[in-house]
C-alpha cells in the first residue's frame, strides 16, 4: 500500500475524514477506486496487493501529509464517445447529417470518456463505424448543393490530384486534429485514384469514408513529445493540446482559432493555453452545454427517462425532462452565469420551475412549460440539489424509496467514497411475507444495522439515505407514509446527525470531501481516465486553487488546463 | 448498411452445405463432418429459492441459515434424476422440450476467491464470470462500483468461435453473433451489459435492435464494384492502424490490434461468397424502449435461426436478460416498461411468487428459441437443435440470497449425436465447469479438462457421448 494521506481541509472546521473508518469486513478504501489496467492506483492496494487500508482512519489528530511528487500518467488513448462522434460529424459536414447508430458507450466510473479509454471496441462496433462512415460520406456527397462547400477547389472530371490532395489535407486537419504526414497524404491520394478520379465525387466520398474509419479519427491519439525541461516526461504537442482543450470545452474538434494557436506553437505554454480557454469560456452557451453534459453523466440524469411517474403528478409526461432540465439550469447558473460558490448547489433556494415542478414543490402554480426562476420558502423542506426532483427520484426502487441506494449515491458520487459489493448468502429484506403490522423502511432495514456483517458496509449508505425519507421516490415531500406511520427522517452522515434532505445538503456544503470530490470528477472527465498516484499532488493543488477562488468553477478549470497533469504525460511503455 | 444500401439484392446461402450433401440432399457426402452449433441462452438473477437444498453446500458462507418458513418448497428442482423425471412448476415452460433438454442441478462455481481486493466474493460477478468463462473474477483493478474488470478471459462462445478445431472447414460470414432482448441492464458497462467477451475489457455488446440485427446479418453490398471499393477503403484504414500500432505501448497496442483484427474480419466477410438463402423480412418495428420482451425475442430469434440455417454463423449468444436484470413485469405477467415488479428488486425483496413468475418468463423465452430451432430443418433432415449444443444458464442459484450454489444449467440439443437428452442430472456441490467441458467436447473440441483458478474439471456430464 502506498501509504500516503490526502490532506483534508475544511473551512468550517468539520473534519470528517476520521469518521469514515470501515471495518475489515468492508475492507479497503474509502474514496479511491483502483487504477485501470495496472496503472498505479491513486491510493491503496492494487490487484492482489495489500489488505484493508488504514489510510483514512485517522482517529485522533491529523494524519501526516505524505504526497508523492508529480509523476505524469500514461496516454489515455480514448476513442471518441458517441456524443463526441456526433458533434464532430455535424461540425465537419453540417447539422443536416443524420448520425448513424454506433456501439453504445460504456460508462465505468460514471463517465463515457473513461469507458472510451478502457474498453476495447467489438467487431460489431467496428462494423458500425464502417457503416456509419459510408452512410455519412454518402449523405454528404450526394448533396449536390452542399458538397461543393466541402472541397476547397473546383471539382471536375477527372479529379485533379492536387485538388484531391488539398481536400485530404483540409479534412485531415479537422478530422484527425493535426496536419497529415506526407505518407498519409500519399496513401489517401492513392485510394482516390483507385476508386477512380473519373468520377470525382465518388472518389471524394470514399476517401472521406476511409478517413472517418481511420484510428486517427476514431481515437484521440495524444501521445506527446519528449519534454526538454523534464527528462523522462512528454508534453502534449500543440495540436494534441488544442484537441484536449477543445474536447474538454466543446466535446468536438478544435475550431480555427485553436488550430491557429497550435500552428503558432502557443499551446505548449501556460499563457497560450489560458488565452484559448478564456476565449472559449467567454462564449457562454457552449460552455454551459459542457458543464451540463458533465453533470448529466456525473449524476446519471438521463436515467430519469426510465422512471414511470404517477399520472397524477405527470399529466403531460414531461416530468423527467423537467427534473433533468432544472438541474442543468441551476448548475449552469451557479457555475457560469452568476457565477457563485459551487457549494451553494447544496443549499440554494433559487430554483427553476415549470408547471410540473411548481406543483411538485408546492409553489405558486404556473402554466409555463419552460423553466422560470423561482424561490423556495426559507421555512420549507427544500433547499439545494438534494431536494430537487431529479436527485430524489433517481436511486430508488420502483415502488419505494431506497435509503441504501440513495445513501450509496451520496457516498460514491458526491463524497467519492466507495462501498464494496454485498457478500453472497445474504438474507432477503422481505416486503410482503412479513406477518403483523406494516413496517417502515427503517424497520425493514434494521438487519442492516443489527447484523455486524451487514452493518460493516451498510453503515456507509443507509444512515445517509434514511435521513432523506422526508421525500418519497418521486420527490414528493411527506411527513407520513401511506400506511399512516409517521416519517422519521433522522439521518447520520459519519456520526453527524441530521434531519431531512435539506439538512443533509447543508452538511455536504460544509464538507471538504464534496469539493475535492467534484474536483476529482472534473479531472477524470477532462483526462478520460482515473487519476494516478503521481497526480495526487495535482488534485491537491486544484483543491487549493478551488478553495482560494471561493469555489468558483472558472478558476478551477483554468487551473486544471494549466496543471502538470493536463499538460504532461509519460512515454508509452514498450 | 442501412440507408445507403436499402433495397439491395440479398445473396445469401449455404454453398458449403450443398457440397456436403449427396445428390439427393438426404445424406452427407464423404468429407468434413456435419457442422455443429453452439449457443448460450443467458438470463439474470437465477432461480426462485430451492429450500430443500439449502444450508448443506453453501461453501461461501458456511453456517448461514435463512429464516424461511418450511412451507416454501423447492419450485425448480425435479425430485428424481435420470431420464424419468417429472417437470416442476418453474420448468413448466420447457415441458414440450423435455426430450430435447438436460436439466443439471446442484452445480456451483469452484473458482478461488482471493481476499484482496475486496469484493471478489460478489455473487453477481462471480456467478456471471464462472457461468460464462469457468474462471474467477479478474482481480486486476476490481472495484465495487464499476465492476468493469470482472471478466478474466474469453467467454465460452468466443473460445469455441475462435478455436482452431471448430471452424475447420473455413469460417462462415460471422464467427459468432451476439444478441440481447431486454434492455433493462443494471449498469451500462462491463459484465452488466454483455454476456459475450473476448477477454478482459473487451465486450461484445449484444445487438438489441431487431432492425440493426437484420441488417448486420442480411444486408450486403449490392454490387461487386461496391465490394471492391469497400475493400480498398479497409485496406487503407488497416494500414493506418498497423502504422499507429508501432507508436503505442503494450496496453493501447493490444486495444488497437483487436480493432485491426475486426477490420480484417469485416474485410474477409465482404469476400465470403453466399448463394441464395431465404431470409425473414426486415422487421418493421425497431422495438424502441422496453417492449414486450417475448415479442421481441420472436423477431430476433427468427433472424438468428435463419442465420444458423443459412450457415451465416454457427455460434451465438442471447442475453435474454443480463446479470442483475432490472426487467419489469406487471401482475398479468406481461413485460413492459412500467411494470409493478422488477426482477432484481423482487429477488432482493424475497418476493417468491414474483421471482417464480420472472423465472418462468425467462424459461418461456428459452422454450420459444427451442421451438424455432426444432421447427427449422437442418441440412441432414434433422432439426437445427439436433445439431446444436445450447447452454442455458444464469449467474445465481438462489438470486434472493446472492448465492452461487445451485446454479441452473439447462442444456438443449443432441449436438449431432454427441449428447443424449432428456436427463435430469443432480450433482450437489458439483463443479459448474462440467457444463462447459461437456459443451466443448460436444462441438468437437478435443480438450480433457476445463476451468481455471480452482474451477478446473475433467468430468463430463453423464449424458455426454463424446
Amino acid at each position: 500500500m502506498s501509504g500516503h494521506f490526502r490532506r483534508q481541509r475544511s473551512l468550517f472546521g468539520v473534519v470528517l475524514v476520521g469518521a469514515t473508518v470501515v471495518t475489515a469486513a468492508c475492507s479497503g478504501r474509502i474514496g479511491e477506486p483502483l487504477g485501470l489496467f495496472g496503472q498505479a492506483p491513486a491510493t491503496g492496494g492494487g490487484a492482489g496487493g495489500s489488505g484493508p487500508g488504514t489510510g483514512d482512519s485517522g482517529s485522533a489528530g491529523s494524519p501526516p501529509e505524505v504526497i508523492p511528487p508529480f509523476a505524469p500518467a500514461a496516454p489515455a488513448f480514448a476513442r471518441l464517445t458517441g456524443a463526441q462522434y456526433a458533434n464532430v460529424i455535424r461540425d465537419l459536414f453540417g447539422p443536416q447529417i443524420q448520425i448513424p447508430e454506433l456501439e453504445a458507450d460504456t460508462r465505468p466510473y460514471l463517465f463515457s470518456v473513461i469507458g472510451a479509454s478502457t474498453t476495447t471496441i467489438s467487431e460489431h462496433g467496428v462494423d458500425l463505424y464502417t457503416q456509419a462512415a459510408h452512410a455519412i460520406a454518402n449523405a454528404a456527397f450526394s448533396d449536390t448543393a452542399g458538397r461543393v462547400k466541402l472541397v476547397p477547389c473546383t471539382v471536375a472530371a477527372p479529379l485533379d490530384n492536387v485538388c484531391l490532395g488539398r481536400f485530404i489535407n483540409e479534412l485531415g486537419l479537422r478530422a484527425w486534429r493535426r496536419p497529415l504526414e506526407a505518407s498519409e497524404l500519399d496513401r489517401y491520394q492513392a485510394l482516390g485514384a483507385q476508386i477512380g478520379l473519373g468520377d470525382p465525387w465518388k472518389a471524394l466520398e470514399y476517401v472521406t469514408a476511409a478517413m472517418l474509419q481511420s484510428p486517427h479519427f476514431l481515437y484521440r491519439v495524444e501521445l506527446g513529445w519528449p519534454d526538454a525541461d523534464h527528462p523522462g516526461w512528454m508534453h502534449y504537442t500543440d495540436y494534441e493540446m488544442a484537441s484536449r482543450i477543445s474536447f474538454l470545452m466543446r466535446n468536438s474538434f478544435p475550431d480555427a482559432e485553436l488550430f491557429a494557436a497550435a500552428a503558432r506553437g502557443d499551446l505548449t505554454t501556460k499563457s497560450g493555453i489560458l488565452a484559448q480557454v478564456n476565449r472559449l469560456m467567454n462564449d457562454v452557451s457552449p460552455t454551459e452545454q459542457m458543464i451540463q453534459k458533465l453533470y448529466q453523466e456525473y449524476l446519471d440524469l438521463p436515467l430519469l427517462a426510465d422512471v414511470a411517474f404517477p399520472a397524477s403528478m405527470d399529466p403531460n409526461g414531461t416530468m423527467a425532462k423537467s427534473m433533468e432540465s432544472e438541474v442543468e439550469e441551476v448548475v449552469s447558473r451557479i457555475a457560469l452565469r452568476q457565477p457563485a460558490d459551487m457549494r451553494t448547489l447544496f443549499t440554494t433556494r433559487s430554483v427553476a420551475v415549470n408547471s410540473d415542478l411548481a406543483a411538485l414543490y408546492g409553489l405558486t402554480p404556473t402554466s409555463s412549460t419552460s423553466l422560470q426562476p423561482a424561490e423556495l420558502p426559507a421555512d420549507g423542506p427544500r433547499a439545494g440539489i438534494l431536494t430537487m426532483g431529479a436527485l430524489l427520484t433517481l436511486n430508488n426502487r420502483p415502488n419505494r424509496t431506497s435509503p441504501t441506494i440513495r445513501g450509496h449515491a451520496v457516498r460514491e458520487r458526491l463524497l467519492c467514497g466507495s462501498v464494496p459489493p454485498p457478500p453472497p448468502g445474504i438474507p432477503p429484506i422481505r416486503d410482503d411475507n412479513d406477518a403483523g403490522p406494516p413496517k417502515t423502511i427503517r424497520e425493514k432495514l434494521a438487519a442492516h444495522r443489527t447484523n455486524p456483517s451487514c452493518n460493516a458496509c451498510h453503515r456507509l449508505m443507509d444512515p445517509i439515505g434514511l435521513g432523506m425519507e422526508d421525500f418519497d421516490q418521486y420527490g414528493r415531500h411527506r411527513t407520513t407514509y401511506d400506511t399512516g406511520q409517521v416519517v422519521d427522517d433522522t439521518g447520520d452522515l459519519d456520526d453527524v446527525v441530521f434531519h431531512g434532505a435539506k439538512e443533509l445538503g447543508d452538511l455536504l456544503s460544509k464538507d471538504a470531501r464534496t469539493t475535492s470530490c467534484l474536483v476529482k470528477q472534473i479531472y477524470r472527465y477532462s483526462s478520460s481516465r482515473l487519476e494516478t498516484d503521481g497526480e495526487s499532488i495535482v488534485l491537491d493543488g486544484l483543491d487549493q486553487a478551488f478553495a482560494n477562488s471561493g469555489y468558483l468553477l472558472k478558476p478551477l478549470l483554468l487551473e486544471l488546463v494549466t496543471s502538470d497533469g493536463f499538460r504532461y504525460l509519460k512515454p508509452e511503455a514498450p | 448498411m442501412k440507408g445507403i444500401l436499402s433495397g439491395a439484392a440479398f445473396s445469401l446461402g449455404l454453398p458449403l452445405f450443398e457440397q456436403m450433401l449427396n445428390g439427393n440432399g438426404t445424406a452427407l457426402a464423404a468429407g468434413p463432418a456435419l457442422p455443429k452449433r453452439y449457443g448460450l441462452f443467458f438470463w439474470g438473477n437465477g432461480l426462485p429459492w430451492t429450500w430443500r437444498n439449502r444450508g448443506t453446500t453453501d461453501v461461501v458462507s458456511p453456517g448461514v441459515m435463512h429464516d424461511l418458513p418450511d412451507t416454501l418448497v423447492d419450485a425448480y428442482t425435479p425430485t428424481t434424476t435420470g431420464t424419468t423425471w417429472t417437470i416442476t412448476d418453474t420448468l413448466k415452460p420447457l415441458e414440450r422440450h423435455k426430450a430435447n433438454i438436460n436439466v443439471v442441478t446442484g452445480l456451483q462455481p469452484k473458482t478461488m476467491i482471493p481476499s484482496t481486493p475486496a469484493g471478489l466474493s460478489d455473487g453477481h460477478m462471480r456467478g456471471i464470470c464462472v457461468a460464462l468463462t469457468a474462471d474467477m473474477i479478474n482481480p486486476v483493478g476490481f472495484d465495487h462500483d464499476p465492476h468493469i474488470f470482472a471478466v478474466n478471459r474469453a467467454t465460452l462462445d468466443q473460445v469455441i468461435a475462435k478455436h482452431p478445431q471448430f471452424y475447420t472447414d473455413g469460417a462462415p460470414r460471422f464467427r459468432s453473433l451476439e444478441i440481447g432482448i431486454s434492455q433493462a441492464v443494471l449498469h451500462n458497462f462491463g459484465t452488466w451489459l454483455a454476456v459475450s467477451h473476448n477477454g478482459p475489457n473487451s465486450l461484445n455488446i449484444p445487438i438489441r435492435n431487431p432492425q440493426e440485427f437484420f441488417d448486420q446479418v442480411f444486408a450486403v453490398p449490392p454490387t461487386l464494384a461496391e465490394v471492391a471499393r469497400r475493400t480498398s477503403v479497409l485496406d487503407v484504414v488497416a494500414e493506418d492502424a498497423r502504422r499507429l500500432e508501432q507508436k503505442l505501448g503494450a496496453r493501447d497496442r493490444q486495444r488497437l490490434d483487436e480493432h485491426l483484427t475486426h477490420i480484417n474480419e469485416i474485410e474477409r466477410r465482404l469476400k465470403v461468397a453466399q448463394a441464395a438463402c431465404t431470409s425473414p423480412s426486415r422487421p418493421a418495428n425497431p422495438f424502441a424502449g422496453e417492449p414486450a420482451v417475448l415479442d421481441k425475442l420472436d423477431v430476433m430469434a427468427d433472424i438468428l435461426v435463419a442465420a444458423l440455417r443459412c450457415d451465416i454463423t454457427r455460434v451465438f449468444s442471447i442475453a435474454f436478460t443480463t446479470g442483475a436484470s432490472l426487467m419489469q413485469m406487471n401482475g398479468a405477467g406481461v413485460i413492459n416498461g412500467t411494470g409493478a415488479h422488477q426482477l432484481h428488486d423482487a429477488c432482493h425483496g424475497g418476493e417468491r411468487d414474483i421471482i417464480i413468475a420472472f423465472t418462468k418468463l425467462n424459461l418461456t423465452a428459452y422454450a420459444k428459441l427451442l421451438d424455432k430451432m426444432t421447427a427449422d430443418q437442418d441440412v441432414n433432415g434433422q432439426t437445427l437443435l439436433d445439431n446444436s449444443c445450447i447452454l442455458g444458464t444464469s449467474e445465481y442459484g438462489e438470486g434472493y440470497t446472492h448465492s452461487n450454489t445451485e446454479t441452473p444449467v439447462i442444456m438443449a440439443g443432441k449436438c449431432g449425436g454427441a449428447l443424449d437428452t432428456g436427463w435430469h442430472v443432480r450433482d450437489e456441490g458439483g463443479n459448474l465447469a462440467r457444463a462447459h467441458l461437456t459443451c466443448l467436447r460436444a462441438v468437437g473440441i478435443d480438450v480433457t479438462s476445463y476451468g481455471f483458478n480452482g474451477g478446473e474439471t475433467s468430468s463430463l456430464l453423464p449424458f455426454s457421448k463424446s
